[in-house]
């Protein structure tokens, strides 16, 4: 399966991304979106699966830095 | 090296191209190249002519559009990122469906991204040659899209995005 996640983070100004994992993405991961590190509080399937392919929703928060 | 076969490994998991036999990949695979972008490259410009499909094979891309008025955006405007895109998206497919003019500037984040582009005329010939592909395409096309509009929808009700 790959999982197209759409990524929104709130509390801090970031825009946003769309990407292609191999792994779905589940609250309480810590991802890597560029160059910063944002912890998953949300995952939700915004389309259901087509093919190979899952759709996922997942909404970060930005990681305090003491906590890295 | 890239190999045929290399893209043709990539290709068979894109999106763009689910429900698609080999056969008819290969046939895509044939119209179109490879680039390779450094970060701060600006790949597209909005306001420009259309002419290509990108997929990104590898790498980052930000979609960034012009503040202010339609009319103000030739220049140097100002731009506000909307999206970051990655391994596996596509980019410039609105150009497929509508013809029209880029509706953002996209910039590449990431040192050797690797992008494989298919100029529109000649997948629009594929498309008029084969109908069944060029439903296919248009209708993953349509679902890609929907995506992106659901993300930029959570991103709004949210109150997320903006500048970076």
């Amino acid at each position: 399966m790959i999982y197209k996640v759409s990524y929104v983070v709130i509390g801090a100004a970031h825009t946003g991304e769309i990407i292609n994992m191999d792994t779905p993405p589940r609250v309480g991961d810590r991802v890597q979106l560029a160059h910063e590190y944002f912890e998953v509080t949300e995952v939700i399937e915004l389309i259901p699966p087509r093919g190979e392919f899952a759709y996922l929703h997942a909404t970060c928060r930005p990681i305090e830095t003491e906590q890295l | 090296m890239v190999t045929n076969q290399s893209i043709m490994a990539l290709l068979e998991h894109i999106e763009l191209f689910t429900d698609l036999t080999r056969e008819q990949i290969e046939q895509i695979a044939a119209l179109g190249h490879q680039v390779t972008y450094n970060a701060g490259d600006i790949i597209i410009t909005e306001g420009s002519p259309s002419k290509e499909i990108y997929i990104i094979c590898d790498g980052l891309v930000e979609v960034e559009i012009a503040k202010g008025a339609v009319q103000d955006i030739h220049g140097a405007p100002q731009l506000s990122s909307i999206v970051r895109l990655g391994k596996g998206q596509v980019f410039g497919e609105m150009a497929l469906v509508d013809s029209g003019a880029r509706s953002a500037t996209v910039r590449c984040l990431k040192d050797d991204t690797r992008l494989f582009v298919i100029p529109r005329r000649q997948f629009w010939e594929l498309f008029e040659d084969d109908y069944h592909i060029g439903f296919i395409i248009m209708r993953n096309i349509a679902v890609d899209l929907s995506f992106k509009l659901r993300h930029r929808n959570i991103q709004t009700r949210l109150g997320s995005g903006g500048e970076v």
